[in-house]
């Protein structure tokens, strides 16, 4: 039973962390999730440099000198939910466009072409302008160019998840966004988004399904960054538990400016961002982080090596915007906008192997 | 407390019951020890001069009694075994050894995890006895086993926790007690698999052949209490994955000046 | 009437039920596991079967083990 932190608890814990607590973690260079509370708090801040290091090593070890390079497709930014801090929100008066199957094909060959290989789907959450119908039919085209297709869409049933699995997708990314219950109640108004516990057993059902790999998060800036971060700690040692055939990811998409002109209640700073990210790689080695265009370049070349393990790169966040920029309303404003090239030749000149293609899904049987 | 199919132990010993000179030596052993599980076999009675029957020592009001499937050579004699010992003590807790080699008695994977699914099925509880494989471990977990035994060493080398690594990591991801069985020739190695861990340990050999066997069985109590104490006074080792090894604090840092922020 | 008992071939007599052979060897019925021919019996059942010729019996027992 997935049973997350209370939040006075969490935040007592973060209060009451002293160096000592912090520098017995950093010498063991191990953490549960019982402990991230510690690494998250305002003791470990004054340790950065070293649990840096120390994410740094782990790292190293677990994955090698290597990063990959992944390119969002958005299908669609129709979305029939109504959160509040959102460009795509139902609410919002944007150029809304749903690509067609053969838009979606044009759009990833430009990618192809511009050498990626895993690609990630995204949409607004409306389910009969893409639905998983039109998901299965866009991955089975997509499989035979794609090493790995995976999808940041609605959630889906463990039925739909398995016909998705099927089709050719092989990862889900799905965020709860704020794992504060009252905090969420209040930010999604309406839609099947405002079902709590459905969104949050999602991950449960996309591993049941089958699917090689799931990725969690939580949108930073929504809640207390310590406490989402602690949930996604608790969170992601539940699911290794209990799933263990299945690959984890976690991802920190971060409130910047969108249409919706949404100003994040909680910002969590650059340097916040960057504990988190250290404290999530000591907690649990194996995880691929996830840091996506939403940060600036100096950041994400900074990064590189210290933790994450997979950046997009010359990203559109607009249905349609790799052949027509500015076609359509954006999710949200892009920090990092280099080119793949570049951000590719940076990561060559840090030593890094920029991986474009991490496996072959002709090896799975579909 | 130790809870293994929703019943409690306050002993984390487990007492195998082979080999031991007589029955009297085994009862005060029980005793000393103060373990609240012990292992059984079947055998066929020797009818030319039948033995001593076992459970007229086994003080099952203190003791639960576990029938092993010990002389299974695959899952279909091990389900043979197993009903019987269901239908003679009553009880359908089994610790199943599947072991088709005599001479190194090391349990065979496929066709344990073939008699774990079932069993299971059959309404056992079942206690697998495994080489110490951390996916067997979890594929015995996902068929019902209401515990794992992973072995330290072959059945009677009294060679200790050889197998570490793998029993650390199987801790680390398991779902159900894991009692470390086999291959604990002295209370330190006993010590040393409750303080990476386990749940329980279960020995046989070193106890029954020493040469003070009460002795032993007392060292071995306090070795376990000892070991879990340690283990539970810590703040609880962490998985064997990662092998980062320690940064000195203070002295290896990372560079954080990108972020453009005093750290 | 000739069966096989704990894997030896034996001759008793017709009619013999397992009752007979155990308190023979002097065992206490509640002691043992008795399979006939691959069947457990339950202890009812000790006295009332009577054993055929070509039967199995197999009498087993609880012993120290690991």
């Amino acid at each position: 039973m997935l049973e997350l932190p209370l939040y006075d608890k969490v935040l007592s814990q973060v209060q009451n962390s002293t160096a000592e607590d912090v520098e017995a973690i950093l010498k063991k260079g191990a953490c549960s999730a019982e402990e991230l509370p510690i690494l998250l708090s305002q003791a470990a801040a004054e340790y950065l440099p070293q649990m840096a290091a120390l994410s740094q090593q782990i790292s190293l070890q677990r994955f090698g000198k290597t990063l990959q390079i992944y390119a969002p497709l958005y299908v669609s930014n129709y979305c029939s939910n109504n959160c509040v801090y959102c460009g795509f929100s139902a609410k919002n008066t944007i150029k809304r466009k749903c690509l067609s199957t053969d838009e979606v094909l044009a759009e990833a060959n430009i990618l192809y072409e511009r050498g990626f290989r895993h690609i990630l789907l995204v949409t607004g959450e409306a389910d009969k302008k893409v639905g998983e119908p039109e998901l299965s039919l866009i991955a089975q085209e997509l499989r035979t160019k794609f090493s790995s297709v995976s999808i940041e869409v609605q959630p889906f049933s463990t039925e739909n998840y398995a016909k998705l699995f099927e089709a050719g997708i092989t990862a889900v990314a799905v965020y709860q966004e704020t794992y504060d219950r009252e905090l969420y109640a209040k930010l999604h108004l309406s839609g099947k988004k405002s079902d709590y516990d459905y969104r949050l057993a999602t991950p449960d059902r996309a591993c049941s399904a089958g699917m090689r790999e799931v990725g969690i998060g939580a949108l930073l800036g929504l809640g207390n960054w310590r406490f989402e971060g602690a949930c996604i700690g608790t969170h992601l040692a539940y699911l290794r538990k209990k799933y263990w055939r299945t690959n984890f990811t976690v991802s920190f998409p971060r409130l910047r400016p969108a249409s919706g002109g949404y100003e994040p209640e909680q910002p969590i700073s650059t340097k916040e961002l960057t504990q988190l990210i250290f404290a999530l790689r000591i907690m649990d080695p194996d995880v691929g982080l996830l840091v996506s265009t939403r940060e600036e370049e100096a950041y994400r070349d900074g990064m590189i090596g210290l933790g994450p393990t997979r950046y997009s790169a010359g990203s559109s966040t607009t249905p349609g915007g790799y052949g027509t920029p500015d076609a359509a309303g954006e999710q949200w404003d892009v920090g990092d906008h280099r080119p793949v090239e570049e951000v590719v030749r940076v990561v060559r000149a840090k030593g890094f192997d920029p991986v474009y293609k991490d496996w072959d899904s002709t090896f799975q049987q579909f | 407390m130790l809870t293994i199919a929703g019943e409690e132990f306050s002993s984390r010993l487990f007492i195998g019951t082979g080999k031991f000179a007589s029955p009297q030596v085994m009862r005060e052993v029980l005793v000393a020890s103060k373990s609240e599980m012990v292992t059984v076999a079947l055998r066929r009675v020797n009818l030319e001069n039948p033995e001593d029957d076992i459970m007229s020592q086994i003080d099952t009001g203190e003791t639960r009694f576990l029938p092993n499937t010990s002389g299974a050579r695959d899952a279909v004699e091990a389900v043979r075994l197993a009903e019987l010992a269901r239908a003679g003590s009553g009880t359908n807790w089994l610790k199943l050894e599947v072991t088709p080699d005599p001479r190194t008695l090391l349990p065979c994977p496929i066709e344990t995890l073939k008699a774990t699914e079932e069993l299971v099925k059959k309404g056992f509880i079942v206690l697998p006895y495994m080489n110490a494989d951390p996916i067997l471990a979890l594929k015995l977990q996902d068929a019902g086993a209401a515990a794992v035994m992973p072995l330290g060493a072959p059945i009677g080398t009294n060679l200790g926790v050889t197998t570490r690594l793998q029993v650390e990591i199987i801790i680390e991801q398991a779902r159900v007690p894991v009692v470390v069985d086999a291959g604990i020739g002295a209370p330190s190695q006993a010590a040393l698999a409750m303080e990476i861990g386990a749940d329980a340990v279960l020995v046989n050999t070193a106890i029954a052949v020493s040469p003070n066997p009460v002795a032993m069985a007392e060292a071995f109590c306090q070795a376990v209490t000892a070991g879990r104490m340690a283990y539970e006074a810590g703040l609880g080792r962490q998985s064997s994955m990662a092998s980062a090894s320690s940064p000195t604090t203070g002295n290896i840092t990372a560079d954080l000046d990108f972020l453009g922020v005093p750290c | 009437m000739k069966i096989q008992l704990n894997g030896q071939s034996i001759d008793y007599a017709d009619n013999t039920s397992v009752t007979d052979i155990l308190a023979e060897k002097k065992i206490e019925p509640n002691t043992v596991i008795v399979e006939l021919n691959r069947t457990l019996l339950t202890v009812d059942q000790l006295d009332q079967i009577c054993l055929k010729d070509g039967d199995t019996l197999e009498i087993i027992r609880f012993v120290g083990g690991g």
